[in-house]
């Protein structure tokens, strides 16, 4: 009889006693894991603006805890129940860091197991008159999304970054965020609601 | 007693994590390509096509490597819409090509390609847009991949196109000298909008991934 043994430490490999089955996990070329294990989290998205100047911050989330942030999901639905008007309201989204939003109403990131850990996005807020964001240091918007100022023309969106990997994920590393803000004008009366799931691991 | 693991090439001893006790493995197809494709980064970035320039066969926003790697695009997610006086029943037409070779655009203003992880390299893509209208270098040889009607009345619509699945084969792939291009299609009615993102990643082996993909 012979055990495999590693050749970087002194573990022995398992044999799973009921499958019978060899325990492997599976990586790329290069070293990185296939399939790391996460925890998953979702957070509701709430943007009904009363501040209509463009780059008004309505809605951040910033990881400050210790673990990296997979954004896996932004599900939105957009829809305008103002005085219309031959115009659109645009909102985009994008990355920040250096420093956390203050004032708004904070929610907490919701565990989709609740055997999970507390989420390492601690800070989340959104706010109708916009948020305060002093020394916060703003990436270009990677999408843009909004309504034309109508009320027939409700619609949907359903940004997903998923497939084969981490790699294909909108990242947060510790100390980044994610906001939306006003691109341009919004006439009162536009919104969007909705909500992001993401994944976090060490 | 306990044994280990060497390959037959090198003096490479095989790894047994030590919390899950797992050996490590990589999967293989026969003819020898990784099936986990080692990526240079993934990147997104968005675009915003307001036409002022309204004739047939504008280029409004183009998109294409411009080294040696091979772009695989995951997702365009948009949204289109009318902001315009409403006419009388009609519909703009702005299609979206996949150009492949000897054709290229400048002119416009470049759109900052965005790190889905800010750990990795800088993306090679450039992407450019204008809302009068790029410059086409070469002639026009392209295939539809999109025929984008937008109706000009005020129905927003939204369109998310998803090359993703747990395989690469899905992905749609923009090698060099090729690309993407939104262009119109006869005359469009001002006050028309095309507005979103698009997702890809970046290999710098194109002979493998092209073996993986086609």
């Amino acid at each position: 009889m012979a055990e495999i043994k590693s050749g970087a430490t002194a573990d022995k490999w398992t044999i799973d006693p009921t499958s019978k089955a060899g325990r492997v996990t599976l990586y790329r070329s290069d070293g990185t894991e296939v399939y790391p294990v996460y925890a998953s989290y979702l957070v509701r998205i709430e943007v009904i603006p009363t501040t209509l100047t463009a780059a008004t911050t309505y809605f951040t989330m910033r990881n400050l805890g210790t673990k990296r942030a997979f954004i896996r999901k932004i599900e939105l639905k957009m829809g305008f129940s103002g005085t219309v008007a031959a115009s659109r309201s645009l909102f985009e989204i994008e990355r920040f860091s250096t420093a956390t939003p203050t004032a708004g109403t904070a929610l907490t990131a919701l565990k989709k197991d609740n055997t999970y850990a507390a989420s390492s996005v601690t800070d989340i807020r959104y706010a109708p008159g916009g948020l305060t964001t002093t020394s916060v240091v703003f990436e270009a918007p990677f999408h843009l999304t909004g309504i034309t100022n109508q009320l027939t023309v409700d619609h949907s969106q359903d940004m997903e970054y998923v497939g084969d990997g981490e790699i294909g994920k909108l990242v947060l590393a510790v100390n980044e965020g994610l906001c939306i803000r006003a691109n341009t004008a919004i006439v009162l009366g536009a919104y969007l609601i909705g909500s992001i799931t993401w994944d976090e691991r060490t | 007693m306990a044994v280990e693991l060497f390959d037959g090439v090198g003096n490479t001893a095989v790894t047994i994590d030590p919390t899950s006790k797992a050996m490590r493995t990589s999967r293989y197809g026969p003819d020898g390509v990784p099936s986990d494709l080692v990526r240079v980064g993934g990147y997104i970035a968005r675009f915003d096509i307001v036409p002022t320039t309204l004739t047939s066969l504008t280029p409004y926003f183009s998109f294409g490597p411009t080294g040696t790697r091979t772009l695989a695009v995951r997702e365009w997610e948009f949204i289109t819409g009318f902001t315009g006086a409403v006419p009388a029943a009609s519909q703009s037409s702005i299609i979206l090509l996949h150009y492949v070779s000897g054709m290229s655009f400048s002119g416009g203003n470049l759109t900052q390609q965005i790190k889905l992880d800010n750990n990795m390299p800088y993306s090679t893509t450039d992407i450019r847009f204008a809302p009068g209208g790029l410059t086409i270098v070469g002639g026009l040889s392209a295939e539809n991949l999109f025929s984008g009607l937008i109706t000009t009345q005020y129905v927003d619509t939204e369109q998310d196109f998803e090359y993703v699945s747990e395989n690469d084969p899905a992905k749609l792939l923009i090698g060099p000298g090729e690309g993407l291009v939104f262009l119109s299609v006869g005359t469009v009615v001002s006050g028309v909008y095309i507005s979103g993102s698009i997702t890809w990643d970046e290999y710098a082996r194109p002979s493998e991934v092209a073996a993986v993909i086609l």
